[in-house]
């Protein structure tokens, strides 16, 4: 991992440095995640000007204000905050590692693992709290995550991100349907269940969140850590391990670091699909491949994203809502066609 | 990723009227005769079994219309027969829908379900059911509206694109993404209590279907079938490719439009019906590809009912308590997913 400072990095993506420049890119995300987390203060069912949120923060201002705005605005926007973090280095790592342009891990099924692992846990166990249930959740994604990474690189999927996708999506659809079978003949599992996973950002206050935030830390810190790693093994195995890189490992590292990242997101805020897999595609557009600009870059930018479309979801719905989870899979869901069948992707079949 | 061509085989039998040929394959047709066996006995089993036993001589004497008891008639006429029935004409429609999708596409992993179709066809029922307040014919009409906006835009992304192979199956998955949220917006904002029922239809339930349902269900069946079947010579030559098949005097675009007008309007009755079944279009055509040697829509349709009828008889007695069909065909259908993808990856190599 040393010889990420190395100049011979340089010569995979030639004037890569030069070309794009990551300050402005850096720049704007910051001014979009300002303007999201304003507007996710703001925007509802009732407006609050931005000065009022202010005094609100500080406890002062209108009762109402201070209940809106203290209570329960704050809580989803820390939420989304912590998610959108997990979600958007998550999916840069997954893109990164499987080499696979459109990967997601709320696609590839590592949101469903978490899930799954809650349900079967739950099922032998018995009742757990929160604090039993997060390990459970990690336990799934871990699963999951082991089982993606490795199809990734089998012969099966080498080559062929579209189809790396889609055994995600049937691996999904298989631990879906197992978790539901548990969940529909187990009452107990049942109650426990539908409490634990309500999928939304509403559902945790902030004070059950936050504990949970070391998680994911310790996931980013892993990722920024695993970055320049990371660029080498884009090169192809035999080139990294010319370069010093040891890629098992990398990728065991990055799974470690995928589901911390994805079993707590999941854990909080249920899953949230298409976020770890838009960020990723826009940042390069924005500052090119290099992940030591990118991750840092989708710590900012992912938030911003969930926030927007909690927000967003908060006006289209009007007095009542459009979960968060709902508005990204809208947004993404066409951009995911765009890359299908744009261009630059136009050869992967 | 192109079926295998049976244009030509050599035991080949031809039926001749004065204006129409039916050509078949004395597999084909044993290997249907045997097919309708296994269905006649299964049928016969689920009306039997349950939890209140209903034994051989009294079911002979029920179905002549002299019940021994009361609970007989109830159980047998009212309960088994009817449900029994629309679980094998659902499935006959979804195996003969898979085997249309995948020969007119050329593509093994194209069944309507893969591809967003019944999604679409639950968009459409869940709005007009939840949203208009209409019933469970009217739902119809909406799950058919809902198949043919999605069938046209995979229509027409594929015109305009040229959208082929694993391609169109991820285009469908991303259609069945955001489909799917537009279902999770409408059942977020219902009253609670028929946001339950949705749930359960959405996963797709046989429970408590009589024979108020089956009547749509089997008449849009026995219009569609003998269109198809009609068509289904067509359908071969087109297997070989346009050209070829319009050399051959296949009337190429006509016939693709019949074909894709019924298949969609059977997969929309079948999701009116029993909700969005998953795997049973994708898994049905495979099996009757295997055991009759060449695609045959009657052997798929066959094999759909019999896997339907099987699957619904282990969801009600199998498990502690009844769950619904939908959930072992995701299952076991995904894992069956998962083997396809490897196998053709294996054959890509």
């Amino acid at each position: 991992m040393k010889s990420a400072s190395l100049p011979v990095e340089r010569r995979r993506a030639p004037g890569a440095a030069s070309r794009f420049a990551a300050w402005p890119g850096a720049v704007l995300v910051c001014v979009v995640l300002a303007i999201a987390l304003a507007g996710s203060l703001a925007v509802g069912a009732r407006f609050v000007p931005l000065d009022e949120v202010v005094l609100s923060l500080f406890g002062t201002g209108d009762r109402n204000v201070v209940n809106i705005v203290g209570e329960l605005r704050v809580t989803r926007t820390v939420n989304a905050v912590i998610c959108g973090v997990a979600l958007g280095a998550a999916g840069v790592l997954m893109q990164a590692l499987t080499r696979n342009p459109i990967a997601d891990p709320g696609m590839l099924g590592v949101s469903a693992g978490a899930s799954f692992g809650v349900v079967a846990g739950l099922s032998v166990l018995g009742p757990l709290g929160v604090g039993g249930a997060i390990w459970l959740a990690l336990a799934g994604a871990a699963l999951a995550s082991a089982v993606i990474f490795w199809l990734s690189g089998t012969r099966f999927a080498a080559g062929s991100p579209v189809r790396l996708i889609l055994a995600g999506v049937a691996f999904s659809a298989v631990l879906a349907g197992a978790s539901q079978a548990i969940v529909l003949t187990n009452e107990t599992v049942l109650d426990a269940f539908r409490f634990w996973r309500v999928g939304s950002l509403t559902a945790r206050p902030v004070d059950e969140a936050l504990p949970l935030v070391a998680f994911i830390v310790v996931g980013v810190i892993l990722a920024l850590l695993l970055g320049p790693a990371l660029n080498l093994m884009a090169l192809g195995d035999d080139s990294a391990v010319a370069l010093g890189v040891k890629p098992g490992v990398v990728r065991a590292l990055v799974l470690v670091a995928v589901t911390l990242l994805c079993g707590t997101a999941t854990a909080i805020a249920g899953p949230i699909a298409f976020v770890g897999l838009v960020i990723p595609h826009l940042l390069r557009r924005l500052v090119g491949p290099d992940l030591r600009k990118v991750l840092p870059l989708s710590l900012l930018a992912a938030p911003a994203m969930l926030l927007l479309a909690d927000t967003l979801g908060r006006v289209i719905g009007g007095g009542g809502e459009v979960q968060a989870g709902i508005v990204t899979a809208l947004i993404g869901g066409p951009l995911l066609i765009a890359f299908v069948v744009g261009k630059r992707t136009a050869g992967l079949s | 990723m192109s079926l295998r061509s049976d244009a030509l085989t050599a035991d080949d039998r031809v039926l001749r009227g004065t204006r129409w040929s039916l050509r078949f394959s004395h597999r084909t047709a044993g290997v249907c005769g045997i097919l309708a066996g296994a269905l006649l006995v299964l049928l016969v089993a689920a009306l039997m079994i349950g939890e209140y036993l209903v034994t051989p001589a009294a079911l002979v004497e029920t179905l002549l219309g002299r019940p021994p008891e009361r609970l007989d008639e109830f159980f047998v006429l009212g309960r088994r027969l009817p449900r029994s029935l629309v679980a094998i004409v659902v499935g006959a429609s979804l195996g003969v829908a898979g085997a249309v999708f995948q020969s007119l596409t050329r593509n093994p992993l194209a069944s309507p379900d893969v591809i967003g179709i019944s999604s679409g066809a639950s968009v459409g029922a869940v709005v007009v059911m939840l949203v208009l307040g209409g019933s469970l014919p009217q739902a119809a009409i909406g799950a058919v509206v809902g198949a043919v906006v999605i069938a046209g835009v995979i229509l027409l992304l594929t015109a305009r694109t040229g959208l082929h192979g694993v391609q169109l199956i991820l285009t469908g998955v991303a259609l069945s993404a955001i489909a799917m949220a537009v279902v999770d917006y409408v059942l977020t904002q219902v009253f609670v209590a028929s946001a339950t029922t949705a749930q359960t239809w959405l996963v797709g339930s046989l429970q408590g279907r009589g024979w108020s349902d089956l009547v749509p269900a089997l008449l849009a069946l026995l219009l569609i079938l003998p269109l198809l079947i009609a068509a289904a010579p067509d359908a071969r030559m087109m297997a070989l490719g346009d050209s070829v098949s319009t050399a051959l005097g296949v009337r190429t675009v006509r016939a693709r439009w019949i074909l894709l007008a019924a298949a969609t309007l059977l997969v929309a009755v079948a999701v009116a019906t029993a909700g969005p079944i998953s795997f049973v279009a994708l898994i049905a055509p495979h099996l009757a590809r295997r055991l009759a040697g060449a695609s045959s829509f009657l052997a798929s349709g066959l094999v759909g009912a019999l896997l339907l009828l099987s699957s619904d008889l282990i969801a009600q007695h199998l498990f502690p308590a009844p769950i619904p069909v939908g959930v072992i065909t995701i299952t076991v259908g995904g894992a069956f997913f998962l083997w396809l993808l490897w196998r053709e990856g294996a054959r890509r190599g």
